[in-house]
């Protein structure tokens, strides 16, 4: 095979990373524009080649194909999320916090404890249901925000920075989630319309069967009931991602608090440790890598986002 | 993009992927269009040209930097820098 066919061919191989529409348009020209600039000789893509074109497909991959579709449509996701998560937080919260109650003797220490945490908790989630359902959205934010500095305030007091684990990313993130996605949409206001039964039923059925699980069958067999609960998640947020547009970027909000249960059952607690787990050696930087991971993943979406954002802004906007 | 290089004096080496990320976007707010189709050399080659909204804002662009390098110079004459 001589040089220019098997250049083409893997130049046609990386072109694949674009947008169907996008090759269907352009990839003919780029071709043109990449094989002329080829070398003499040249087998195959050059490194920074391969890069600025991986590059420029996420780019276009991320830009929304027409100017103000792709953002309603997260604005949208973040309305139905606002509405229906508080409800998922109190199918799932409830249902172990209560089936946890029924195992403690009530009056003791430890009931008292747990009790009074799990009735801040969930009171918290019930104002900030009730407020969305209500269509209250700027004061569902406040009372979103009071439970997110009340919980970040109630890890703060665990040694050694073990609160960066899980478990308690898992209360954060739901309620930081909530929060943003009050703040950052029309919140119930533009989801009343949207949402119908089935999507409620769906949103307490499927954190009541997982909280199910994790609790009864859990005391039987920890494997079976983690990758049931995973399954689960998993096919969700999959079958939502196949469902719409508008499914799939409210499965792209829930996959963070999505992430944080998963990670809570799978890794086991002796390696990120539990809020209150002084925890040393390597098992730190585990922990802090299975937690940070997802800022990472969404500092990095941010980034090109801000990139995109900032190069389209008209000329004048941008001194601004 | 041989065009950008000699123009840059050989400092900017525009690549394929910016290339058509920047085709892409400007043909999506109405900056540029299809100018013309040719086959050279068995490939296919589409000329780009400014739209009128194109041209203002590269215009307005041009405006602008020459107003910075404008001010940048007199800072630098204040400077006694320029002779």
């Amino acid at each position: 095979m001589s040089a220019a066919p098997a250049l083409e061919g893997r130049y046609r191989r990386l072109l694949r990373m674009y947008p169907a529409a996008h090759r269907r348009q352009h990839q003919d020209e780029m071709l043109g524009v990449l094989m002329t600039g080829a070398r003499a000789g040249q087998h195959r893509p050059g490194l920074a080649d391969t890069a600025n074109l991986t590059w420029g497909a996420l780019l276009i991959r991320l830009r929304p194909a027409r100017p103000g579709t792709a953002w309603p449509l997260w604005r949208d996701a973040l309305a139905v999320v606002s509405v229906l998560l508080p409800l998922m937080v109190l199918a799932y919260s409830g249902l172990l916090g209560v089936a946890t109650l029924a195992t403690l003797r009530v009056g003791s220490p430890i009931f008292n404890a747990f009790g009074g945490y799990e009735a801040k908790l969930l009171g918290g989630w019930a104002i900030v249901a009730v407020l969305a359902l209500l269509r209250l959205r700027r004061t569902a934010a406040l009372a979103a925000a009071a439970l997110l500095i009340w919980l970040a305030y109630s890890f703060a007091d665990a040694p050694n920075w073990s609160y960066i684990s899980a478990p308690s990313m898992l209360g954060l993130s739901v309620a930081g989630l909530e929060t943003a996605a009050l703040l950052a949409s029309r919140g119930p206001r533009r989801a009343m319309p949207i949402i119908n039964w089935r999507h409620y039923a769906l949103a307490l059925a499927v954190p009541l069967g997982v909280a199910s699980v994790s609790n009864w069958v859990w005391l039987a067999d920890p494997v079976v009931s983690n990758s049931i609960v995973t399954t689960a998640c998993v096919v969700t947020l999959a079958g939502m991602t196949l469902a719409s547009p508008l499914a799939r970027r409210v499965a792209a909000c829930l996959a963070i608090p999505a992430y944080y249960l998963v990670a809570t059952l799978l890794v086991p607690p002796s390696l990120i440790g539990g809020p209150y787990e002084v925890t040393s050696g390597w098992e730190g930087p585990l922990r802090v890598t299975v937690t940070c991971a997802p800022f990472a993943v969404l500092l990095g979406v941010a980034f090109v986002v801000a990139l995109r954002t900032v190069r389209h802004a008209p000329a004048g906007s941008r001194e601004a | 993009m041989t065009d950008v290089a000699s123009i840059s004096g050989g400092r900017v080496k525009l690549r394929a992927g910016t290339l058509y990320a920047a085709l892409d976007r400007l043909a999506d707010e109405k900056l540029i269009e299809v100018d013309r189709e040719e086959v050279v050399d068995a490939r296919l080659r589409r000329y780009y040209r400014l739209t009128p909204p194109g041209a203002q804002r590269l215009a307005a662009e041009v405006e602008r930097i020459r107003a910075h390098s404008a001010v940048a110079a007199q800072r630098l004459d204040l400077l006694g820098g320029l002779t």
